[in-house]
């Protein structure tokens, strides 16, 4: 049998001959595993199937993390202690005594940026887990498109490998901030990082947008076709409807951010004007001066434009950061509760909301940019119109907790960390939606403190907790309960200490990106506390040496478990731990929705969505 | 791990609301309003703050509640319960009517401070002839004022760097232009910010109501010497500023001996 | 079981923990910074052998240790002369200066100390209130705050009376910055860009255009000095105090004039340093040797160079005359006027910067380059007099000054002998109008419409 075909097969065979998965076929699944004569190669790196492609995307979704943590660790330090030694790279600086240059600062936040949504959390939501619940969660022995799925993998190594050449040029990494705003990324002269950084970066998230682009098609063909007899779209796990409307987000923006990331490509290499001024003087060059670097004096463009653009998938791209995030801390509040998840449709309405509402609401990282003042009005208030589905959220999240028989174990405690943690993000977004609060707080930081809220003490979070939950699923067995809550209990200190005070920050009115604050007069006294942050930024990071160790002891020491460790009851559980080739060993017929925790039906607390009663 | 838990959890709204109680005695907090409309945006993020601050309390308390409550070990079985329309219905309304009245509040700031509507029309300086243009440029600011014409663009315009001088109590309308990459010209105690867009003429206008040197700081990324791009705008009393550009004529008109 | 993973957490853990704490209880030291001999002392021959001995290189940077110190302690070297004349050349309120008396006015004086209360008026505030231990003093100034916590150990927090903070409050007002002061705020602030001596070629500069200053050849080209002479204290204070327009050279006005005075002292000592530089390398490769008495020669001859630099100061004496119509037709006549301005021949008949003398022929490819470079080497076209751009100051006697003296170290030339000031000022007063005419591209525009 030819391997590579081998997933699709079954499914062919079943929609062709009108006879329901498992059902027809029986012995199918069962051969498979007879036949799983695959090589290291065909079975761990080129692999076709989805959940050996999600724990791919795990893992370099991980290394990239540790990577831009050190950034971030950099960064830090340079606010603490401006133009001191930088430990660890000032080898790199001789000629400065070992602290950084402001160029290297630029590009740090930059790419601390960059690396952490496109290279992090988008992967290690959508890719990750994305790849490995889909199929599992319906019910399918794989993806629609298996071949697609390692297209979509492998697209991300140009991806990687662009980004960090984009290191090693002349001038550095792009240094245009992640929004990459012209004339400053398109101008070649007017940032170092501009020389020649910014294309590698362009030419990087091209990838990456075609990565995603395929993950995104194949999610939605896949939970649309191919769901378990019995799984109707009203029976599925809320991770599958969060990684769905994620999915849906990404076709939708993500052509613009191409276009967009295309039309800036061709402003920098071609001298198109799409995005650039005339009559710019920029570092002493000109059109009027015949050196090279200028894009052609006819150049007409409006810097908006790109804005506009790029906030039109960026925006969206935020929803994408949390949606599925929101989806996992749902399906893990639930079972670690107890109880049926509160409110299962209104879940899925507000979900669906956000993400359409997330489409009209770009606006609002423009408010002070120079748009027509009067589009800033119809933005700021579909911007707090989506407090709105947030809002509902919440409440369900508390619901489901109310009357529940916690387990207050490591996934549960994580899962329980983003519900806190998402109040606070979600709620200091109504500062920056209301347009005059923003003309003062715009790219003050508040914002940091609300996106790191919501993106790191929210996704992030979610992502250890979904590791943690999903963990004997992908190995076959547990982390560590203890570490796990150590884990826990540390990063929740830490992420608060961090990122909380970052909020008066902002209300002092401090800039970001800015590398040294306290030469200004309005500035100088928010260096201790800048101080405080930094060392809590130093702890949390520290503090992540015990989810390494655990995830790694685990990996090979864990105790082993069986199908269903959590007693939970979606599909994933009956399947093997890990899953086989093929993932499902015996006929699946859904009955009932994935939340029937403490029915009274059974005299267990939990009634699988497979059983029948 | 429950007790933990709880305590962890109600940490948060209990340390949260008692830093910001505090921020302004550690002066971590606003830094003096001294526009027309900045007090109206200190009030609007105030009043964001405590509708705000009331749902995070309640949220929170209510979470660290529920972990607490029911994570108790029991041998029963949890609610059996998929929710409620009631409390959907009461928990989509409530919010929906707070957020818009929030978002109908911030409205009249805002066409205050940027419609074309709410720039001054009459005084001295109007959008038609603005005290100056501020130009932003990699890393500096300069300022030109129109000079005895009273127009500018024209020779007789007076050029200043870093120090933009502004009277006090007195509507000013400036023209923000850039000749490079974006800058974006910042004054937190006006609690003004806007972008300076290369081939855009962006008219600003403030009201500065005390006497006083503040700074002027680049708030958006404009290269690796974003953080050095500062300036000062000074304000000060009508006659001071007609001494100022007297003085101002007179240094341009120097003949070098300072 | 469940143990052991606990262990080894931990200890990793408590590692990172106190390595972290270790380094960071207190503030990180500063960086060491050193000074190298410029890339033409340090220069081979073409027979790949070093053009001094490397035993005369070490010689000389003795010698500039001895004269100038080090970064993290720099000093100028106080002879026995001016030992006995009660000079100390590192106190720059008594340096000789070129505003005649050799010392700050007494408006200057009181202008540092008013700046100094507006700067540090939280500090002050604190010091009202009593809260001696919350003043932070700014990083880059590491003697006055050795001097501030010397101050504060001098008596117990019961027994601080008013005098105390009188005397701490002193400290603040009349402070002026040590060279290491100011060494500490260039590492922060001009390094990057200018480099540890001054020789413009930190790792930022590579990026820059124009490149910034090389102050080792003493030679700065936004002055007001004729014969390439030194600059005066002002000149440069100038420089710091608006920065370059059209340059990454900002203004640096939100450090206070004490500061900005201090920077200038230190950027003095480094130009000096390698003028000093210089002039051994020339001592020794035309007599062969290097004497102890020759390094002071050249030191004293340097030093006097900088201190005398107000004689060679361009003068004038009448009022700035504003522009008027018939002025600015005068110019435009001698702009283009082959004899007296021949401006046009560089700047071009628009002032656009692109005269034909300003460009040349690559000898291979055929490409057009610029036909000058400055003496830094780098290349160099003349001004677009059209943008509005002038990085030695718009105001009409500083372009006065570009056209009476020329720009040093770049090609444009003093003006000739037999331009009178009134000639000059009319071409000020032309140059000056060039960048308000409306902005439009002569070319295809004008005549389609013509066509039309």
């Amino acid at each position: 049998m030819n391997p590579v075909s081998t997933p699709a097969a079954p499914v062919v065979t079943h929609h062709s001959t009108g006879l329901q998965p498992g059902e027809g076929a029986p012995g199918t699944m069962r051969e498979h595993h007879d036949h799983h004569e695959l090589g290291f190669l065909r079975k761990y790196v080129f692999s076709v199937d989805h959940k050996i492609i999600g724990l791919q995307f795990l893992f370099s979704g991980l290394v990239f993390l540790v990577l831009g943590g050190l950034m971030a660790m950099a960064i830090r330090y340079q606010l603490a202690w401006p133009w001191k030694p930088m430990p660890g790279l000032s080898w790199m600086f001789p000629a400065t005594g070992g602290a950084i240059t402001p160029e290297f600062y630029t590009m740090l936040f930059t790419m601390h940026g960059t690396i952490m949504i496109f290279f992090v959390i988008i992967p290690l939501l959508t890719g990750a887990f994305g790849n490995f619940l889909i199929p599992l969660m319906i019910g399918a022995p794989d993806m629609a498109f298996p071949k697609l799925n390692m297209f979509g993998y492998w697209a991300m190594w140009p991806a990687f490998v662009l980004i960090l050449m984009g290191f090693f040029v002349e001038g550095g990494h792009a240094a245009g901030g992640w929004t990459s705003y012209p004339p400053l990324s398109t101008i070649e002269s007017a940032a170092p990082g501009s020389l020649s950084g910014q294309t590698y970066w362009l030419m990087s998230l091209t990838w990456v947008g075609v990565s995603s682009m395929m993950g995104a098609v194949n999610y939605v063909t896949t939970i649309v076709k191919m769901r378990a007899p019995g799984m109707t779209m009203m029976r599925m796990p809320l991770s599958v409807w969060g990684l769905m409307i994620a999915a849906f987000l990404q076709l939708f923006a993500l052509p613009v951010l191409t276009a967009a990331s295309i039309m800036q490509l061709l402003d920098r290499v071609i001298d198109t004007g799409f995005f650039t001024p005339t009559n710019l003087i920029v570092n002493n060059l000109t059109p009027d001066s015949f050196a090279h670097g200028m894009p052609a004096a006819a150049a007409g463009g409006q810097p908006l434009l790109w804005q506009h653009l790029f906030w039109f998938y960026s925006h969206p791209a935020v929803y994408i950061l949390v949606v599925p995030a929101m989806g996992f801390t749902s399906d893990i509040l639930a079972v670690h509760a107890r109880k049926p998840i509160f409110g299962y449709k209104p879940m899925v309405y507000s979900m669906a909301a956000i993400a359409g509402l997330g489409f009209i609401v770009w606006g609002h990282h423009m408010f002070t940019s120079g748009m027509n003042p009067a589009l800033g009005m119809s933005f700021m208030v579909a911007t707090i119109m989506i407090a709105l589905p947030s809002a509902i959220k919440v409440f369900n999240w508390l619901g489901t907790l109310w009357g529940g028989r916690i387990r207050l174990n490591s996934p549960m405690l994580f899962a329980i960390g983003f519900v806190s943690m998402f109040i606070i993000g979600g709620l200091s977004g109504i500062w920056m939606a209301a347009t005059p609060v923003d003309i003062y707080i715009h790219d003050t930081y508040i914002v940091v403190a609300h996106f790191h809220y919501v993106v790191f003490a929210g996704s992030m979070f979610a992502i250890f907790s979904a590791i943690y939950h999903w963990y004997p699923k992908m190995f076959g067995r547990v982390m560590n309960e203890t570490l796990g809550k150590i884990h826990f209990v540390g990063t929740f200190i830490f992420t608060n200490c961090t990122f909380y005070m970052m909020h008066q920050l902002g209300v002092a009115g401090l800039m970001r990106r800015t590398a040294d604050p306290y030469a200004y007069d309005v500035y100088a006294h928010l260096q201790p506390l800048n101080e405080f942050i930094t060392l809590s930024a130093f702890c949390m990071f520290a503090w992540q040496i015990f989810f390494v160790v655990n995830f790694f002891h685990s990996l090979f020491w864990g105790a082993r478990v069986g199908r269903n460790p959590w007693e939970a009851n979606s599909l994933e559980w009956d399947a093997p731990s890990p899953p086989g080739h093929g993932n499902f060993d015996s006929p699946l017929l859904v009955h009932r929705g994935p939340y029937e925790y403490s029915t009274p039906e059974v005299a267990e607390d939990y009634l699988p969505q497979t059983r029948a009663v | 791990m429950r007790l933990i838990a709880f305590l962890l959890l109600i940490a948060v709204p209990i340390l949260g609301v008692y830093t910001f109680m505090t921020a302004a005695e550690h002066n971590w907090w606003f830094p003096p309003a001294y526009s027309t409309f900045a007090p109206d945006i200190d009030w609007l993020f105030n009043f964001i703050m405590y509708m705000v601050a009331f749902t995070f309390i309640v949220t929170e308390v209510a979470l660290a509640w529920f972990v607490f409550k029911y994570s108790a070990k029991r041998h029963d079985k949890g609610v059996f319960t998929h929710g409620s329309h009631k409390l959907e219905m009461i928990w989509t309304a409530i919010p929906a009517v707070a957020l818009l009245v929030i978002a109908f509040t911030q409205m009249e700031t805002f066409a205050n401070i940027k419609f074309a509507s709410g720039f001054p029309t009459q005084g001295r300086f109007t959008r038609e002839k603005p005290i100056a243009q501020v130009w932003a440029s990699q890393f500096d600011w300069r300022v030109r004022y129109p000079g005895d014409d009273g127009v500018l663009g024209t020779v007789d315009d007076l050029e200043a760097a870093y120090e933009f001088v502004v009277p006090v109590n007195e509507d000013v309308v400036f023209e923000l232009r850039s000749r490079d990459v974006i800058h974006s010209w910042f004054v937190p105690e006006f609690r003004l910010k806007q972008d300076a867009l290369p081939g855009h003429t962006i008219p600003v206008w403030f009201n500065a109501t005390k006497e006083g040197s503040y700074d002027l700081v680049c708030a958006e990324l404009c290269g690796w010497g974003h953080y050095k791009m500062s300036g000062r705008v000074r304000v000060v009393s009508a006659q001071e500023f007609e001494a100022y550009q007297a003085d101002l004529k007179a240094k341009w008109f120097s003949n070098g001996k300072e | 079981m469940r143990i052991r993973p606990c262990l080894y957490a931990l200890a990793a853990a408590a590692l990172l923990g106190a390595g972290c704490q270790l380094d960071l209880a207190s503030e990180p030291a500063d960086p060491v910074v050193h000074y190298s001999l410029s890339p033409t002392t340090t220069a081979l021959d073409e027979a790949g052998e070093p053009l001094l001995p490397l035993a005369e290189q070490d010689h000389i940077a003795g010698s500039l240790t001895m004269l100038f110190g080090t970064p993290s302690n720099p000093r100028i070297l106080r002879t026995a002369q001016w030992v006995d004349d009660g000079f100390d050349p590192n106190w720059p309120t008594y340096a000789a200066d070129d505003n005649g008396g050799g010392e700050f006015s007494d408006e200057e004086l009181a202008a540092i100390k008013a700046d100094n209360e507006r700067d540090f008026r939280r500090e002050l505030a604190l010091i009202d209130a009593g809260k001696f231990d919350d003043v932070v003093l700014p990083s880059w100034m590491p003697d006055l705050r050795a001097r501030w916590s010397e101050h504060l150990a001098s008596k117990a927090a019961e027994a601080r009376d008013a005098e105390f903070s009188a005397e701490a409050k002193a400290l603040l007002v009349d402070f002026y910055p040590t060279l290491r002061d100011s060494a500490e705020l260039y590492r922060q602030q001009c390094l990057h860009c200018h480099g540890a001596e001054g020789g413009g070629d930190g790792p930022t500069a590579r990026f820059l255009n124009p490149r910034p200053r090389d102050y080792r050849a003493g030679v700065f080209k936004f002055t007001s000095m004729k014969d390439k002479s030194t600059p005066r204290r002002v000149d440069l204070y100038r420089i710091l105090d608006e920065g370059v327009t059209g340059t990454a050279m900002p203004s640096f006005r939100r450090f206070s004039q004490a500061e900005i005075h201090g920077l200038v002292d230190y950027v003095r000592l480094l130009s000096m340093r390698g003028m000093v530089e210089r002039d051994l390398v020339n001592t020794y490769l035309n007599d062969d040797a290097l004497s102890a008495e020759a390094v002071l020669e050249s030191f004293s001859a340097i030093w006097d160079k900088w201190s005398k630099a107000a004689d060679k100061h361009t003068e004038f004496d009448g009022a700035v005359p504003a522009p008027t119509k018939e002025s600015i037709e005068r110019g435009k006549t001698l702009f283009m006027d082959a004899a007296t301005g021949n401006c046009f021949s560089c700047h071009g008949a628009e002032g656009r910067g692109d005269g034909a003398s300003a460009f040349t022929k690559h000898p291979e490819t055929g490409e057009t380059i610029p036909a000058y470079k400055d003496d830094w080497g780098n290349e160099i076209l003349p001004r677009n007099l059209r943008q509005g751009i002038f990085r030695g100051g718009r105001r009409p006697i500083d372009i006065y000054y570009r056209v009476k003296n020329g720009i040093n170290g770049t090609p444009m030339p003093a003006a000739v002998s037999t331009m009178s000031d009134d000639d000059i000022w009319s071409l000020v007063h032309y140059v000056g109008s060039l960048s308000e005419a409306p902005r439009v591209r002569p070319s295809s525009h004008s005549k389609a419409n013509a066509d039309h």
